[in-house]
This record gives structure tokens, sequence and C-alpha cells, in this order.
């Protein structure tokens, strides 16, 4: 059992990590607002190439492997359930490293959110 | 200081559309699957599987799905807060089956009830949520 959550921790430190290096991306790619709306191209161009896309989906590879090798350790449903401290960590990684202001409606609607789809994962329905 | 603003209707919806293509893509790698499945974690074994399934049209058509939505995400990521949009991201594990008892009468428990209640109150709650201050940053 604390495999299994080392492993879960370990994917979504590295999922985390890449999504960080997505949203960083992303900001930095999308066109100011005065110059003159968004010429897709472009931007698909820019996205392939930019390394912090490259670094992100790395991390997502790796994150997988140690997802997987959570999924080969315990069952669908307990893993799920682990999986749900993604949520904080993208909150707490988001303030400080994104400087997102992360207030009181934020937090309990990602509270709701990972409360509900837990008990989904654990009603069997998904 | 992020620049990206608060829930749209446009932003969620794009959101929504993420992750019906997410689902559509896995249930057509699911199908598109052929040849033995994977029973023991040798590369031998794996390289084969891999091989097997590599042609198969459905598992390429998700494959492709996956690369659109992930330029889609990276759109989304331009707009939005990523507090707000991984949370709005994973609300279609609640909706779809939500979406399976409303219109193919699945069977569903009152856990699963309580659930999507939960999860569609957390987008309404995160909908008020306000975003990052725009007017802290530079205006032309």
């Amino acid at each position: 059992m604390i495999l299994t959550i080392l492993y879960v921790l370990m994917a979504e430190i590295w999922n985390t990590v890449g999504q960080l290096l997505f949203k960083k991306s992303a900001d930095a790619l999308a066109p100011s607002p005065g110059a003159g709306g968004w010429d897709y191209r472009t931007f698909y161009k820019n996205v392939i190439r930019r390394p912090g896309i490259l670094l992100g989906l790395s991390c997502h590879a790796v994150g997988l492997i140690f997802w997987i090798m959570a999924l080969s350790q315990a069952a669908l449903s307990v893993v799920f359930v682990l999986g749900s401290m993604q949520y904080i960590l993208i909150l707490i990684a988001a303030r400080f490293f994104l400087g997102e202001k992360i207030d009181g409606m934020r937090f309990l609607g990602t509270l709701f959110i990972a409360a509900g789809i837990t008990l989904v994962a654990l009603s069997g329905l998904s | 200081m992020s620049k990206t603003g608060g829930i749209t209707l446009k932003i969620f919806l794009a959101v929504f559309l993420n992750d019906v293509i997410d689902a559509v893509a896995q249930v057509l790698m699911k199908k598109g699957i052929v040849g033995e499945a994977i029973v023991s974690w040798n590369l031998h074994d794996m390289g084969s599987f891999l091989a097997q399934n590599a042609t198969s049209p459905l598992v390429i058509v998700g494959i492709l799905l996956y690369a659109i939505n992930f330029f889609l995400w990276i759109i989304i990521l331009t707009k939005i807060d990523l507090s707000l949009a991984v949370p709005l991201g994973s609300t279609t594990y609640a909706l779809i089956p939500f979406s399976a008892v409303l219109f193919l009468h699945e069977k569903i428990s009152v856990m699963g009830i309580v659930g999507i209640l939960f999860v569609i109150l957390g987008i309404l709650i995160l909908s008020k949520s306000k975003p990052a201050a725009p007017s802290l940053a530079p205006t032309p």
C-alpha cells in the first residue's frame, strides 16, 4: 500500500510539473491583447517548437510510467481515489509557481469536485 | 502574476469538448486494440503488442484525437488559470456517467448521485472564483 501511494504521488508530481510547464509556455505563446488576434498557424508552429512544451510532454511520459506502476500494484478504484491528491498539488503549485490567486471559492470548488469524483469512482459508475 | 482570467461559458464548453474528445479517443483505442493482452512485463511482449496495434485504424484515430486534444488544452491554458482548468477538466468523470444515467437509464447508487451533485456544486463554486486580478497586469 505504501508503495502504491508512493507511485501515485510520483506520477502526480511529474504530471503537475508537466502542467506547470504547459501553462508557462501557453502564457508565453498567447498573442498579447494588442497584437490583432490569433494567428493559429504560427501558434501551432510555436507550440511544437517550444522547449517548455516538449519538456512538459516528457514529464507526462514519466508520470505515465509511475501511474502504470501504481496500477500494476493495486486496484483501479484505489489508484483513482489516491489520484484526487492531484488537485491539491495543482492548487499549491499554481499558487507558488504561477502566482495564481487561490481564493476561498477556488479552494472550496476544487474540494467539492475532487470529493465528487472520488464518490462517483467508489460507486463504480465510471 | 498570471494574466489569464476566470471561467466563462465559452471556456467551460471548450474544456468539456476536450474531455469528450478524450473519452471518445479512449473508447476507440479500447475497441481498436487487437491481439493478445500483455500479461508479463517484458520488452519482447510489449514490443509485439505495439507492433500488432500500431496499424489498427481505430488506434491511429485515437492517437490523432489525443494530438488534437493536446493543442486544444494549450489554447485553453492561454485563456484560463491552471488552478481552474485542471479541476474543471476532470468534471467529465462525473458528467459522463450522469449522462449515461439520464439517456441510457443505467442504474445509479445514492453514493453516485451525491458524487455528481458534489461535482456540479463544485463547478458552480469555481465559476464564482475571481481571476487573478487582471488589473495588476500592465494594460496598454
